[in-house]
């Protein structure tokens, strides 16, 4: 009884306290945007957890090259002897996830998998974006007859199953990995497109943008700094789970064979490769999917607690 | 150029139409519109409130955006000191945008969330390039005071303050420039009462400090008494009676006028007993399809054959008393109508 009374009490304090320095009238400092968004971030635990994670498998990604081969052995190892010897080991100390049929360290082509996922997911959702704001800023702004072929445009897309979509475009210019790129980064404009066409249509017609007008502003300062402040926070948030998204679209490519070509490991493949040991080595599908299981998790928790942050009307900052 | 002879605003047969229809592409290709002001003209002279009531979808908003050009009329002239708007160029538009600002209805949705109030108020002089940056905030902490707020909050967002100090903020920022007009448009009916008081009395007051003339849009007609100087009532996008407040007030002369001041509900329970209300019957018609004649005839009480036919014109009916009703009769609003 007696802690949770105290911490109420300790509350209330900061609560008053709080109040005396508004009361005061002495006022925080000028306070921006993204400064006030990144605060509110930093108070969801969640949040704040799947950006450490995206930033720890960032970091062992990109510095990969200088200790992994050396620690935990080449990725694509192909030397006959350490391929019989170490075949299917399981998890030990020195193969954390054990090794595949071809003695290769899995925990090591998980790292260099995740070069590949991470690129796969910010390069496709980098084309989807681009392509998306420019399509939803061109339907949204000019309206009319460009809004209705653009808007058609995307129904059409979002018609198609989107994997069969991607699957179809894969067969057509082939596999590889920057082929995936650009057949994930396409198709996934539409949608990207759709929200940000909404996002600027529901501003355009503020009551802000209105009074802006009233004054005399121009275009530019008006889609500046009236409209593409008040859009883009939807399109931060929808492209942080995009990137999720796309890394689990790779994952289904290569797991098909039609994404990433072995040896060269992705999540997908190394599931792949797995999949026909899982009654007896279960670890070589099971670790690469828990890869992909935390990191998109971490993206859309990301994306999650962004759209929390970036609503100004939430309260404190 | 403008003498004392040359009204502040003259809006003559100002019309605006909005075509409907969503259907393919837009529906650009049906021929049906919304006539939402049809044929309004009045003139609001320097230093003075104009009020502008008439219940919501009458195109009293419309009107005010119509001026402003917000939404560029259909028809029609708006001279402002005697300049025609529609002639302007970009330049002269912006000109006349200083001495002509906007007050909204919705404190919550006409200050940008992600600007901070000293940038909002700032907006306009910021627009027309007037001053530096220190100066604009020194006018801004000036005008926060005038307006009632905590200078120091300059750097606070909109989202900290209630919604009567956000109206306080939008007056600031369309008090910046010093404008010649103001166009309210429901400035307080989003409010609570008591802060309806407050924001009106603000207004008041720096109408006396500026000079200010207001064009004061409101669907409550005890909320125009208090503040305007001539009252105009608009019915389905027409004017149906102009004329200064204490006439229309006290001799209203067009039934629309006589039944919504027999509305205003009186504080005093035992006369609001012994009132008699002029209830009208169903909904005001739809502007798409506007009814042929006066438009009031439908719900009129005292309509006849000739309603129906002729559109009645806008007459004089007494010194600066205008009323478009082809059997107007002055009604003494404490008398009952019924019984006539």
């Amino acid at each position: 009884m007696q802690y949770p009374m105290n911490t109420m009490g300790e509350q209330v304090r900061a609560a008053a306290a709080e109040a005396h320095v508004v009361a005061n009238g002495s006022d925080k400092p000028t306070r921006t945007l993204w400064g006030d968004a990144f605060k509110r971030l930093r108070k969801n635990r969640l949040a704040m957890f799947a950006i450490v994670w995206i930033l720890i498998v960032v970091v062992i990604a990109v510095t990969a090259d200088l200790w992994v081969p050396s620690v935990l052995g080449d990725p694509n190892a192909s030397d006959t002897a350490t391929m019989v010897m170490n075949s299917r080991l399981a998890p030990s100390l020195q193969h954390p996830f054990g090794t595949d049929t071809l003695g290769r360290d899995v925990l090591s082509r998980v790292i260099y998998g995740a070069r590949i996922s991470l690129t796969v997911g910010i390069v496709a959702t980098g084309i989807s974006t681009a392509i998306g704001l420019v399509m939803g800023a061109l339907a949204a702004y000019y309206g009319g007859i460009w809004d209705t072929i653009i808007m058609r445009l995307a129904d059409i897309f979002l018609a198609f199953p989107y994997t069969l979509f991607v699957i179809a475009m894969i067969a057509v210019i082939g596999n590889g990995i920057q082929n995936v790129f650009i057949a994930i980064g396409i198709l996934g404009w539409p949608s990207i497109a759709r929200v940000f066409r909404s996002a600027i249509l529901s501003v355009k017609e503020s009551d802000y943008v209105d009074a802006a007008r009233s004054m005399g502003a121009s275009d530019a300062r008006i889609i500046a700094r009236h409209i593409f402040p008040n859009s883009v926070a939807s399109i931060v948030v929808y492209a942080t789970m995009n990137i999720g998204g796309a890394i689990l679209t790779e994952s289904a490519l290569s797991f098909l064979g039609l994404g990433v070509v072995p040896p060269d490991p992705s999540w997908g493949t190394l599931i792949q490769e797995g999949q026909k040991y899982l009654q007896t080595e279960p670890w070589l599908m099971i670790m690469p999917g828990i890869a992909i299981l935390t990191t998109v998790l971490a993206f859309t928790l990301l994306g999650d607690g962004l759209r929390d942050a970036l609503d100004v009307k939430m309260k404190d900052a | 150029m403008a003498d004392n002879n040359t009204p502040l605003l003259k809006v003559e047969h100002l019309t605006k139409e909005f075509p409907t229809g969503s259907g393919f592409l837009g529906g650009r290709f049906s021929k049906k519109v919304v006539s939402a002001v049809n044929d309004v003209s009045f003139e609001i002279r320097a230093g003075e409130t104009f009020g502008l009531v008439g219940e919501s979808g009458c195109g009293k908003s419309t009107t005010g955006r119509a001026i402003m050009h917000l939404d560029p009329p259909t028809s029609g002239k708006v001279y402002f000191e005697g300049k025609d708007i529609s002639k302007m160029n970009k330049a002269e538009l912006k000109d006349m945008r200083r001495d002509m600002q906007f007050i909204f209805q919705d404190p919550y949705a006409s200050l940008n969330p992600r600007m901070t109030i000293g940038e909002i108020v700032s907006e306009p002089m910021v627009i027309h390039g007037i001053g530096t940056p220190e100066e604009r905030m020194d006018r801004v902490r000036e005008l926060l005071d005038v307006v009632g707020l905590n200078p120091e909050h300059i750097n606070r967002y909109p989202h900290e303050f209630s919604g009567g100090q956000r109206q306080r903020v939008g007056i600031a920022r369309s008090f910046i420039l010093r404008p010649k007009l103001i166009i309210c448009d429901e400035p307080v009916s989003a409010l609570d009462v008591s802060i309806q008081a407050q924001v009106l009395n603000l207004l008041k007051d720096l109408q006396q400090q500026y000079g200010t003339a207001y064009l004061f849009i409101a669907h409550d007609l005890s909320v125009v008494q208090h503040i305007s100087d001539r009252v105009a009532v608009m019915y389905l996008g027409k004017m149906v009676e102009l004329s200064d407040w204490k006439s229309l007030y006290a001799e209203p002369n067009h039934p629309y006028t006589q039944s919504l001041l027999s509305a205003v509900p009186v504080p005093d329970p035992d006369v609001q007993k012994s009132r008699k209300r002029i209830i009208l019957a169903g909904d005001p018609p739809s502007p798409i399809d506007p009814p042929s004649g006066c438009r009031f005839h439908t719900r009129c009480p005292i309509a006849q054959g000739r309603c129906a036919e002729e559109v009645p014109e806008f007459r004089e009916i007494g010194a600066g008393h205008f009323c478009a009703c082809h059997y107007a009769t002055p009604f003494p609003i404490k008398e009952s109508y019924i019984d006539l």
